[in-house]
């Protein structure tokens, strides 16, 4: 028969090996562990009641360097200070996750209390915390057997506030600006974090290349942003404020106001659509400031880190997204030159919280979603923009390329046409209604056709008169430009933009006058052969080419009808055919280094 | 209007009837043979009462029947247009002592409503109609107006006052149908937006006509 049992609980009994088996797991270097202190520092600032502003919550570190035997020591310190009690209910437990805020109901940075202790424990020969607050001063840290307590005589030890500084070896550091006569007036008290004997670091403390790998740190550089942290070197200010990495911006979004979130987002699921509520009476509507650097991010660069969205609640940043990491994202090249924040309050309404303890990303479900799927539409929306931006870049370059081509088809146009159209119109060239005059005449009169008395003046060689580069009236050759590159002869210097609507081959009233062309780069086709294949493309030539085909094919065509030709059907056909057909013969013998 | 037509009218009722006969190109002798035939007291030679007067009392007519965008001319040859189909229709009824048809409101002449149903098909006016005025481009007024920008300046004026009168027709029919009420419209907005372009149309320089976007 079976009897029943029945434990009787105990407490666990842990050797400390496993600390040093957890420890190493964490495998810490440096520039991970000190944004743990970093941020233990401020959570010090935000358990404090009344709250410290952003501005105030000063962190200072000060590297002292090795030398004659003694040993390199890292401090961090904060100026609020704690008691014997928070360090016996809170900084001595592993493994808390409710340490970091000492059972307040506050957001804090910390995460399950283990980060700055293993960095001490595992990374310094010795290490301790010496924290002085209402009169008392505690040292409480690691021996060189990585075994932790209160140093001998230092636990509640009354002293004044003074004798408390100048046994940190704070009073004569140089400190933000107000903070010792605080201390001094027993307004605050503070903590120094001391690590001593780093590991792997002798003598002369790296301190520059340690700044540039803690402000990148994801951990840290959000609260580089925000608070002030300044760098000593030997007691002497080596950073006044550990600056965030300063991103350039792409010129024309530097002012970019930040989107409204919603008060609600939908979210799909299944086919089933709900709303999701972003703002009510307790939390107020969100906003997503998104920001556009000026180079990209890369994946792999020194500052890939900062291509991300991170999430911010009322304290900080509770969520960070790589901007890949955002769901749906369709403009993944152009994403790669955006970062930004989203403030976002109501995620961390209590009885929804969305915010896990490690802050790295939101706890996955409807409201998450639904928000992460949103800044993915707005930062598609800006990459749409920054896409459009690109395109039109590439095309103007492309355009500049082609800009040699066209003066090159201009030149050969202007060569053989007036032959061309004599041959082929049966003998009588331009301007020769009535008449005209030949190459080198005075030119014709002005209006191209009279109405109501035969014909005028047709267009002459005129040479003269006008100003600049201003093409002059009845000119004898067409002059084809581009457009949304050759400067608008008629405009104030900027060239003309054509739309998709125009036709590939575009003249204004101005331009008949003056015998002006323009090849509408706008057109679908062009747009789409630069794009996919570039101005020094044969496709492009070609293209390029036919352009100049059709306006010769339309200067015939309007010849015959000066001319008096009778424009039927079977003629026109006739006609541009033998046109063609000429054209196409000259380009083969003239064009063909640039056409095959 | 009385039996007794103007001389004016005369030389267009001749290039009707030519017109009516199947020719839709008519020579400028063949209006000049015309119309001496059926009138010849008023288009004889000035003191020689049996050779036709070929010089402007028909000249001048055509061309100005051209510019109210009656007649297109070309090289000489000229043929009427729907607009002026319809107004030589109405003055031979007038010739003949006939009451002139009186186009009852709400309905459209046939002239107006071949030019309206041309503008309902245009890429322009459904542009219009989908509110999207900022794609509406330059080339859309010369599509409008059934010219292109190398059209003369008296083509120009022709069919600019044949869309005038087609869109008068409109407002003058009291239909009240959407399209057709959008069709003035977007007569109007086009008069308005390329206005500088028309002016220079004209022979009226406009420093602002730019074309382009």
């Amino acid at each position: 028969m079976e009897f029943a049992v029945s434990i009787v609980e105990e407490r666990n009994v842990i050797d400390d090996h496993l600390l040093d088996i957890i420890g190493n797991e964490f495998k810490f270097s440096h520039e991970k562990g000190l944004p743990e202190w970093i941020k233990n520092s401020v959570d010090a600032y935000i358990r404090r009641d009344p709250p410290v502003a952003d501005d105030e919550q000063y962190v200072v570190f000060n590297f002292r360097d090795g030398h004659k035997g003694e040993a390199p020591i890292f401090d961090c310190i904060d100026f609020c200070g704690m008691t014997s009690q928070e360090i016996d209910k809170a900084l001595k437990r592993w493994g808390d996750p409710k340490a970091a805020s000492r059972g307040q109901n506050k957001r804090v940075f910390g995460g399950h209390g283990n980060g700055g202790k293993f960095y001490m424990r595992q990374m310094f020969d010795l290490s301790h915390f010496i924290t002085y607050l209402n009169g008392k001063l505690n040292i409480f840290g690691f021996n060189e057997h990585r075994k932790y307590g209160f140093a001998r005589s230092y636990k509640d030890k009354v002293c004044s506030p003074s004798e408390a500084a100048k046994l940190a070896g704070i009073a004569d550091l140089s400190l933000p600006a107000g903070v010792l006569e605080r201390i001094l007036k027993g307004k605050c008290g503070f903590t120094v974090v001391r690590g001593i004997q780093p590991n792997k670091i002798k003598g002369v403390i790296p301190v520059g290349r340690l700044c540039e790998k803690v402000r990148f740190h994801p951990q840290a550089r959000k609260i580089v942003q925000r608070k002030p942290i300044r760098i000593l070197h030997n007691g002497r200010t080596f950073l006044e404020r550990l600056e965030a990495e300063r991103i350039e911006l792409r010129p024309g979004y530097e002012d970019l106001p930040p989107v409204p979130i919603p008060h609600e987002l939908p979210y799909e699921e299944d086919g089933h659509v709900d709303q999701v509520e972003f703002a009510n009476k307790k939390y107020r509507p969100g906003y997503l400031n998104l920001m556009v650097s000026k180079e990209p991010f890369g994946r792999n660069s020194r500052i890939s880190d900062l291509n991300c969205i991170d999430i911010l609640g009322e304290i900080g940043v509770i969520a960070s997204y790589r901007i890949h990491e955002l769901p749906q994202l369709k403009q993944y090249a152009q994403a790669e030159f955006i970062f930004g924040e989203c403030y976002c309050p109501i995620l961390e309404d209590p009885d929804q919280d969305c915010v896990k303890n490690d802050r790295e990303k939101l706890i996955d479900g409807p409201k998450s979603r639904a928000l992460l799927r949103w800044i993915a539409e707005s930062v598609d929306e800006i990459g749409s923009r920054i896409e459009k931006e690109e395109a039109k870049e590439r095309k103007l370059q492309n355009l500049k390329l082609s800009d040699v081509f066209n003066n090159i088809l201009n030149t050969w146009k202007n060569q053989f046409m007036d032959k061309l159209l004599g041959e082929v119109l049966g003998g009588i060239g331009i301007g020769a209604t009535t008449g005209g005059a030949g190459q080198n005449g005075t030119g014709g009169g002005t209006a191209a056709r009279s109405d109501s008395k035969g014909g005028s003046g047709g267009e002459g060689h005129a040479k003269g008169g006008g100003d600049g580069d201003q093409p002059k009236k009845g000119q004898r050759h067409p002059v084809v430009l581009l457009s949304s590159l050759n400067p608008d002869p008629f405009g104030n210097g900027e060239t003309l933009h054509l739309s998709a609507r125009h036709s590939p081959v575009y003249q204004r009233p101005v331009d008949v006058e003056h015998g002006v062309y323009w090849i509408n780069t706008s057109r679908p086709l062009a747009t789409a052969i630069l794009e996919r294949h570039g101005a020094e493309s044969a496709r492009w030539r070609e293209y390029h080419f036919q352009r100049f085909v059709d306006i010769i094919v339309m200067e015939a065509l309007h010849t015959m009808e000066k001319k008096g030709m009778e424009l039927t059907f079977d003629m026109v056909e006739n006609k541009i055919n033998d046109v063609i057909k000429s054209v196409h013969d000259n380009a083969l013998q003239n064009l063909s280094p640039f056409l095959l | 209007m009385s039996g007794e037509l103007s001389k004016e009218q005369k030389v267009l009722l001749a290039l009707y009837r030519l017109w009516n006969e199947g020719r839709k190109k008519v020579r400028y002798e063949d209006i000049v043979v015309r119309v001496f035939g059926d009138y010849p007291a008023d288009f004889h030679l000035k003191g020689y009462p049996e050779f036709p007067d070929t010089g402007d009392a028909v000249h001048k007519p055509l061309y100005d029947y051209r510019k109210r965008g009656m007649v297109s001319a070309s090289n000489k040859m000229f043929s009427l247009t729907a607009h002026g189909v319809s107004e030589a229709e109405r003055l031979e009824s007038a010739e003949k002592g006939r009451p002139a048809p009186k186009e009852s409101r709400h309905r459209l002449e046939r002239d107006a409503q071949i030019e309206v149903d041309r503008v309902k098909q245009l890429e322009g006016f459904k542009l219009f109609l989908a509110g999207r005025n900022e794609e509406i481009i330059d080339s859309d007024l010369f599509e409008y107006l059934g010219v292109s920008v190398r059209s003369t300046k008296n083509d120009f004026i022709g069919r600019l006052e044949t869309m005038k009168s087609a869109i008068e027709a409109v407002a003058d029919s009291g239909i009240k149908d959407p399209p057709l009420l959008a069709a003035r419209n977007f007569h109007d907005f086009l008069m308005i937006r390329f206005a500088a372009d028309i002016a220079t149309k004209l022979g009226r320089q406009s420093p602002t006509s730019k074309g382009g976007l």
